[in-house]
């Protein structure tokens, strides 16, 4: 039941809110504290029990066949975690910067929250893709909230491409609706290996096109850049950290459960376009002037990443993915918070004239400097360790050529990141005024010391544990089809 | 034969291919008479389940609630974000409206349109319709007012705040709706199952759930559809009012 509330509060807060704007403004600013906060400690208690024991809730009563699970289980708990701590650090930069004041911002961002949530825990693949257009739509209007030109611009951009992507998927699920008459995850995974081949390949390519251009990899990412830098801080951080992560747990739980048996080729495919992502990604990144476009390639190349340890399409690649997409997660949320703050206050986002910052915003530069040793991967932190067990396995999987991709792109990675901060060391201008955001600090400071921490973990076995876990229970698709048609 | 043309042709060619690849995929699909999947259970004893004869409505308000839930926060989305987008410009009162004839023909129009929306969205249950498309019936009502009687006329003025309340109070109370279920123990969103009385099938106090639930619907969509039209047409007299060329009524 908890799984359902992580869908079900949300959008009644996104509901609440207006009614709340009409009759009592002056609890607004209370409120949406609250409600934030409510939303967070329920995303994470359905992370917790779904991870303790498969939790399943069946709408209306109806079994899995005739109407729609919601399903919690070891894959979906994970990525419920990410959502919860990457939705909440997003929601607490914004409150810290907005307040109340534009209520509806937060009705959008509610609906956002609700609806990956509920990508992320259905078990239909139409609802599937009911959420999806629910978050999607939301995404859009979250990046051109604040209605500048550029902002509309990438916000009408990502809604064209968007669009492709949702007619693709939707395309899709229709192929598969025609072919099996059933939209069950765990029945099409049963049935879809015994109708004809010509018409899986359809439905892989066109599930694929759609993901891939929704995940924003290389050779369909022209809206994500644009989209990534031009949001506000907090929107760029949610969309860089969570909403990108979102779509690979689609592709994931797709991947392993429609096509892992049947059609080998999806993981070549996804393996291809993630060795390409890389390379594509750093290259473009080393030639951005614009910090936050510069972060936002850089968020292309590490999707790429996550996509190489998927493609493996074996348990240790896909702890490896998760590993890193968590990891990536808490580097660039407080990348993106940080560098944002910095661009407001500069009045500038071009690196060239951000030159001697050290010297008058010394500890946003000494967070903003680990943040990037973490996503370099600089040997102790949490980037080292994830892009190791990529390395690992994309080699065990035989995907040599990736795995070199791989080192490749982390020395380009590591090359124009130098490049940024040895402008912000280097002696410069002082800067009109300065002003004190201890929220986003704070928040950039908390993901620095996560990363750190996240160094230590496939140091001590316990916690390696749970996350090698994800990775066998994902390629565990037997356990997940009899739990679902369980009842 | 410059370098556009080239691509442009070269680009036909490849949807060309890719839609050869997509009608081969069909082709495989081996065309069947018998209807599989829940489908066949659907139709088989949709109206013994829910109390429903319309099977349609059945599915979207029954067996696949939370879809329909899904699609209905998409619409309450996208009109937040046009009233919020959109929500510079001032409101200016201007035209005078169409003619005389148009004015008296509508005024006859109106009632029944109002009623034929009222229909459409309370009888989902048992024949084509349901709240999506009543709704939209009622919007096109509010939004009729506007261009026949000009933004002036009194019932345009229905205040934004008024509709947001009927939009939001309608989504809560589809999940309030839902709730019931949840509280009965019978799943989120159960109809008979969580204690609706089914009714006799084929009337109009039937369905259990799903008449309540097509009311929620109609409200959300028709002050929002309405709340859209409103929200665009605002910027739309502002850019005339503007032009140097028009002069202001």
């Amino acid at each position: 039941m908890i799984s359902l509330l992580t869908v079900l509060i949300p959008l009644t807060w996104a509901f609440l809110i207006p009614l709340i704007h009409i009759f009592r403004k002056t609890w607004l600013k209370r409120a949406i504290l609250l409600f934030g906060i409510a939303v967070f400690f329920v995303t994470i208690s359905a992370a917790i029990s779904g991870w303790k024991q498969s939790a399943l809730s069946f709408l209306g009563g109806w079994p899995a066949e005739l109407g729609i699970v919601l399903i919690v289980d070891k894959l979906s708990a994970a990525f419920l975690f990410l959502s919860a701590i990457g939705g909440g650090a997003a929601f607490l930069a914004s409150y810290g910067r907005l307040k109340e004041g534009p209520w509806r911002y937060y009705v959008i961002f509610f609906l956002l929250q609700a609806s990956m949530n509920g990508v992320l825990i259905t078990g239909d693949i139409f609802n599937l893709y009911v959420f999806y257009e629910v978050f999607s739509l939301a995404a859009y209007l979250l990046v051109a909230f604040t209605i500048s030109w550029q902002a509309i611009e990438a916000g009408l951009k990502y809604l064209v491409l968007g669009t492709i992507g949702a007619f693709f998927i939707l395309l899709g699920i229709a192929y598969i609706f025609m072919a099996t008459g059933s939209l069950n995850m765990a029945v099409l995974s049963l049935v879809l290996p015994h109708i004809p081949n010509e018409a899986l390949t359809v439905i892989a390519a066109s599930l694929l096109i759609g993901l891939f251009i929704k995940i924003g990899a290389f050779p369909v990412h022209f809206w994500l850049p644009d989209a990534h830098s031009s949001a506000q801080t907090a929107v760029s951080a949610l969309l860089s950290g969570v909403v990108v992560k979102v779509s690979i747990y689609t592709l994931l739980r797709l991947s392993l459960l429609l096509f892992l048996e049947t059609k080998p080729a999806v993981f070549t495919v996804i393996t291809v376009v993630g060795t390409l992502s890389v390379l594509g990604g750093h290259l473009m990144a080393l030639r951005q002037e614009d910090i936050k476009r510069l972060l936002a390639y850089s968020t292309v190349a590490q999707i790429g990443y996550v996509l190489i340890g998927v493609g493996t399409g074996m348990a240790a690649g896909i702890s490896a993915a998760f590993f890193h997409a968590i990891n990536h997660m808490f580097m660039k949320v407080g990348l993106f918070i940080a560098a944002g703050h910095i661009a407001e206050d500069m009045k500038t986002r071009n690196i060239y004239d951000l030159r001697g910052l050290y010297h008058h915003r010394r500890w946003f530069v000494i967070v903003f400097s680990l943040l990037t040793a973490a996503i370099v991967g600089i040997h102790p932190l949490g980037g080292f360790m994830s892009k190791w067990y990529l390395m690992l396995a994309a080699t065990k999987a035989g995907n040599v050529i990736p795995a070199l991709a791989l080192a490749f792109g982390t020395v380009i990675s590591a090359f124009y990141y130098m490049r940024v901060l040895s402008f912000f060391y280097s002696s410069g201008d002082p800067p009109p005024r300065q002003t004190y955001p201890y929220w986003n600090l704070a928040i950039a400071g908390a993901c620095a010391l996560c990363c750190v921490f996240l160094g230590i973990v496939p140091l001590v076995p316990s916690l390696w544990k749970l996350v090698s876990d994800i990775g066998l229970n994902a390629v565990d698709t037997a356990e997940y089809i009899s739990t679902m048609l369980s009842k | 034969m410059s370098k556009s043309c080239f691509l442009r042709i070269v680009t036909f060619l490849l949807c060309l291919a890719l839609g050869w690849q997509f009608w081969k995929g069909i082709l495989a699909l081996e065309p069947t008479q018998i209807i599989i999947g829940p489908a066949a259970h659907y139709i088989e004893s949709a109206a013994e389940e829910t109390g429903a004869t319309n099977i349609v409505a059945a599915i979207l308000f029954d067996y696949r609630a939370l879809d329909t839930l899904g699609e209905a926060s998409v619409i309450y989305t996208s009109v937040c974000g046009i009233a919020m987008l959109f929500a510079k410009s001032k409101f200016k009162i201007s035209s005078t409206g169409l003619s005389f004839i148009v004015k008296r023909g509508v005024s006859f129009i109106i009632p029944f349109l109002l009623l034929y929306a009222a229909g459409i969205v309370l009888m989902g249950h048992i024949s084509p319709g349901g709240g999506f498309q009543g709704g939209a019936v009622f919007a096109t009502a509010t939004i009729l007012f506007c261009i026949v009687y000009g933004s002036g006329f009194e019932a345009v003025m229905i205040k934004p705040k008024t509709k947001e309340l009927i939009e939001s109070s309608g989504a809560l109370m589809f999940v309030l709706i839902g709730f019931v279920g949840l509280w009965t123990g019978a799943g989120f969103l159960a109809n008979i199952a969580a204690g609706y009385p089914k009714g006799e099938v084929g009337r109009f106090l039937s369905g259990g759930s799903i008449p309540l639930l097509n009311i929620a619907v109609g409200m959300k969509v028709s002050a929002g559809l309405s709340t859209i039209f409103y929200s665009m047409i605002k910027l739309l007299e502002f850019e005339v009012t503007k032009h140097p060329g028009v002069k202001n009524k």
